[in-house]
């Protein structure tokens, strides 16, 4: 499980998350939706324990995540704004990730998937399109196996060919190994066919979180879009 | 620390360290094997880390290496994925540390291990032998030498390494951290070495050349103890063992104090927070500082509005690089710029007003033993006579307290025939500048040393420095009656022609095709007519021809004394590099000259004019 505890994260005098809940269930698919500055980066980086709340607390699997290797060893994090090493290509992040990851680095999946989205393992991964990097950061994240994937917007960029192979990909790993996912995401009508929790993220905190099934059936029905529209202005 | 992160610095960033071996490699074993041969002087020098090139790579390349380790912390993206990633801080930290040491310490170990191989195989052959080869290689160009030299290399580039780790935790950007790296490393540096600075400065004042050598990097100091310990001087290596545990121990606080910031560091936002805006403000100041002694400084005759001039260009440049914008003529440059220029104005104040009395300083006749006073064109005297020494005091005296006389003192001239005839002569300006340094050992053991560039026509009207010329103890030192207690046997003597010779030669009816040749043969009767001929021009000369004997010479009677055959070469060579910043090593390897005498004659010195021209006609 995935959980924050009443965190808040100032910058420089400025707040730009407080006194924030939020929790993920073991084996399920969150979406973490927002307008743009609400603060859905800031959150998913003390998530990954890039950052240190200043305040509350924030824990996966029950432990602290801030510099804490074995949760660590277990989180997967493809980040919006990629980064890979100048001249790395796909195998030699590979090697990286198989003596970091050591232990939880499946080669054979790392070589399945990379044979299924076509990506080169012998060329620069610098000189791969945004949508190719972005494969390529979601198949290393994958191969390590990972028991809580977060992804922050992991289809921005791709083609809806990627996109279905990307999705069917976390959905297997859902059914599988009870994967727990936190995905955040402007793409709502993707969130909505994929995620069976939704939190919403407005002045600085949580402001729904639950069931989406639940939630549309109180809504009577409407889209994951139309609840966002409806919630930003509710409340 | 993290192996897999460690293996993969070194992945990453071994092209650096093989760069660097090449420098190495092009500074020192290859410049050895190069030539036709290597002289000791060249190993010596490589080894005691008097190598130029060696220097700057010891102190420049762990700034380079250490931004490239720590790179990550310089860019968002890549500081949110290598944070993700299961490292503690800690972990990152002291992996990026050992990377560093490991990328920094391979080309010097490499170098160390070239070195030792041309020592085995023998690929380094001295072009010049002597008695002395075999000790010079049983002492320096030995095994134990260059391990010596890879210990000093190594720990001066921790020290820097740790400097520029310390940076690297304060910078926003990598270009950044290039800039902090090279500027903390003078700074930390001064800082450490204040005492010893100040002790420096104090000793030799701003004038000397040797406080700002003492100023610029640690080296200097492994340096020094380096070449005493490879001199053979055994009671040296508690020093230098000293040296290098305090430079040791330094590096590990400062690294110490990076960690602790390392810890402060925001994950991300980097350059934003207080603490880095701060660290960059101060880092821009000393940044306009070292920008405008350097604009000074390419100026030569460094005023105070050439430093000014530079801290402008330099401050406009640094906010530039701080604000990562061309756009910085904005009400946030005022700041910078008030306290950039309040910070240069503190400083050249200082220098300027010399509040502390350093520059000024003369020490009381009770307080000095002896003085050794260096003119330029006369050569060092060494005087302990009371009334001598009273003498180079006064004159020192009046050098600093008469500042503004010495400047006015050129265009007010000097009426004297000689100085007239070279002024007519000759109208460079700078010519007529000479140096005088003084070298005070006091009686409680320390030296004190101040030097001062003086316009020539001011001393001639000094009496103190004619007297001290003048003097018996003086005159004893003077070449010529050096020159007797040699044998001819082992003299060589040339003869060149200076600037006035076309016109001498034409005067006296020589064939000017002999300005081109320089040695002569000359047997050792005319050897005895040429030394007595000068002798006696030499000692007829005034008091002003002397200080001006550099200048309007027809011809340069150079007198070079070999070591005769049987010369106790030991006991010449330990007597020598005593009172000599020379390493007997080295001079036992390389010298085989005892002395070098050199003569200017003048148009005026008739008897020396008739015997040259009556040689060379033959």
């Amino acid at each position: 499980m995935i959980q924050a505890k009443g965190i808040t994260k100032k910058y420089d005098g400025f707040t730009a998350i407080e006194n924030l809940d939020l929790n993920v269930a073991n084996g399920s698919i969150y979406g973490l939706i927002g307008i743009n500055g609400s603060g859905k980066t800031t959150l998913i980086k003390q998530l990954t324990g890039i950052l240190r709340p200043d305040a509350g607390e924030i824990t996966i699997g029950g432990e602290p995540v801030y510099d804490n290797v074995s949760v660590k060893m277990k989180t997967a994090y493809v980040p919006d704004e990629l980064y890979f090493p100048s001249n790395y290509t796909l195998d030699s992040m590979a090697s990286f990730y198989r003596g970091v990851y050591h232990g939880r680095w499946d080669q054979q999946r790392f070589d399945a998937m990379c044979d299924d989205f076509g990506l080169s393992r012998t060329n620069r991964i610098s000189r791969f399109s945004k949508g190719m990097q972005k494969q390529a950061a979601f198949i290393l994240a994958m191969s390590i196996t990972p028991d809580y994937l977060i992804l922050d917007e992991p289809v921005d960029g791709l083609d809806p060919i990627m996109r279905k192979k990307l999705w069917s990909y976390i959905l297997g790993d859902v059914a599988d190994r009870q994967l727990t996912v936190l995905i955040s995401s402007h793409n709502l009508r993707e969130l909505e066919g994929i995620c069976d929790c939704i939190g919403i993220l407005k002045n600085k905190r949580i402001q729904f979180e639950g069931r989406l099934d639940q939630l549309q059936s109180e809504l009577e029905g409407m889209t994951l879009e139309e609840i966002f529209l409806h919630e930003m202005e509710v409340r | 620390m993290n192996k897999a992160l460690f293996k993969e610095d070194i992945k990453r960033f071994w092209p650096l360290s093989a760069a660097a071996f090449l420098l190495y490699f092009l500074f020192g074993p290859f410049d050895l094997l190069s030539g036709n041969g290597s002289t000791s002087y060249q190993i010596l020098s490589m080894l005691s880390n008097n190598n130029a090139g060696f220097l700057v790579l010891e102190c420049m390349f762990p700034v380079v290496i250490c931004t490239a380790v720590f790179q990550y912390q310089f860019k968002g993206n890549s500081n949110g994925v290598i944070h993700a990633m299961p490292f503690t801080k800690k972990e990152l930290f002291l992996t990026g540390t050992a990377s560093a040491c490991a990328l920094s310490a391979a080309p010097q170990v490499l170098t160390a291990l070239t070195f030792a191989l041309m020592r085995v195989l023998d690929l380094a052959v001295l072009r010049s032998g002597s008695e002395a080869a075999a000790d010079f290689y049983s002492r320096i160009w030995s095994l134990s030498g260059i391990g010596l030299w890879l210990l000093t290399a190594a720990v001066i580039s921790f020290y820097c390494l740790c400097i520029c780790i310390f940076a690297a935790m304060i910078s926003g950007t990598a270009v950044m951290s290039l800039l902090n790296g090279m500027m903390l490393n003078g700074l930390a540096t001064v800082l450490f070495t204040v005492r010893t600075y100040f002790y420096g400065v104090y000793m030799t004042g701003w004038c000397s050349d040797d406080a700002g050598y003492r100023f610029t990097h640690p080296a200097v100091y492994y340096r020094q103890e380096a070449r005493s310990l490879l001199s053979g001087e055994g009671n040296r290596l508690l020093a230098f063992a000293g040296s290098v545990l305090a430079f040791t121990a330094v590096a590990l606080l400062i690294l110490a104090a990076a960690w602790l910031l390392c810890r402060k560091r925001a994950g991300e936002r980097i350059g934003s927070s207080y603490l880095f805006d701060a660290a960059a403000f101060i880092i821009g100041l000393l940044g306009v500082l070292i920008g405008s002694i350097f604009f000074a400084a390419l100026f030569g005759e460094a005023t105070v509005s050439a430093y000014y001039i530079g801290a402008l260009i330099t401050l406009l440049i640094v906010q530039m690089v701080i604000r990562k914008t061309p756009r910085i003529f904005t009400k946030e440059l005022l700041l910078p710029l008030v306290c950039s220029v309040l910070l240069l104005s503190l400083v050249l104040g200082y220098f300027v007003l010399d509040p502390l009395g350093i520059e000024k300083k003369v020490p009381k006749a009770s307080e000095v033993a002896s003085v050794q006073l260096t003119e330029n064109h006369t050569g060092f005297k060494e005087l302990t006579d009371p009334d001598l020494v009273e003498k180079a005091l006064h004159l020192h005296q009046r050098i600093v307290s008469e500042p503004a006389a010495l400047d006015g003192s050129w265009e007010s001239g000097y009426d004297s025939a000689s100085t007239i005839e070279y002024i007519e002569y000759k109208e460079n300006f700078y010519t007529v500048w000479t140096s005088v340094r003084f070298d005070y050992t006091l009686t409680n053991g320390r030296t004190m040393i101040r030097s001062y560039t003086l316009p020539v026509a001011w001393l001639l009207q000094d009496d103190d420095l004619k007297v001290i010329l003048e003097s018996d103890r003086a005159r004893e030192e003077q070449m010529i009656d050096r020159l007797k207690s040699y044998d001819l046997k082992n003299m060589t003597i040339y003869i060149s022609s200076a600037e006035y010779a076309t016109r001498v030669v034409s005067e006296q009816d020589m064939d000017p095709k002999i300005l081109q040749e320089s040695v002569f043969e000359f047997t050792e009767e005319e050897k005895q007519r040429i030394i007595e001929t000068v002798s006696t021009c030499w000692l007829k000369r005034s008091y002003e021809q002397r200080l001006l004997s550099y200048y309007g010479n027809a011809f340069t009677v150079q007198i070079t004394v070999f070591h005769p055959s049987d010369y106790d070469f030991e006991q010449y060579a330990d007597e020598f590099t005593s009172s000599h910043y020379i390493y007997k090593d080295t001079f036992k390897a390389d010298s085989n000259v005892v002395e070098n005498f050199s003569f200017g004659v003048f148009e005026s010195d008739e008897a020396a004019i008739d015997l040259l021209a009556e040689l060379l006609r033959r």
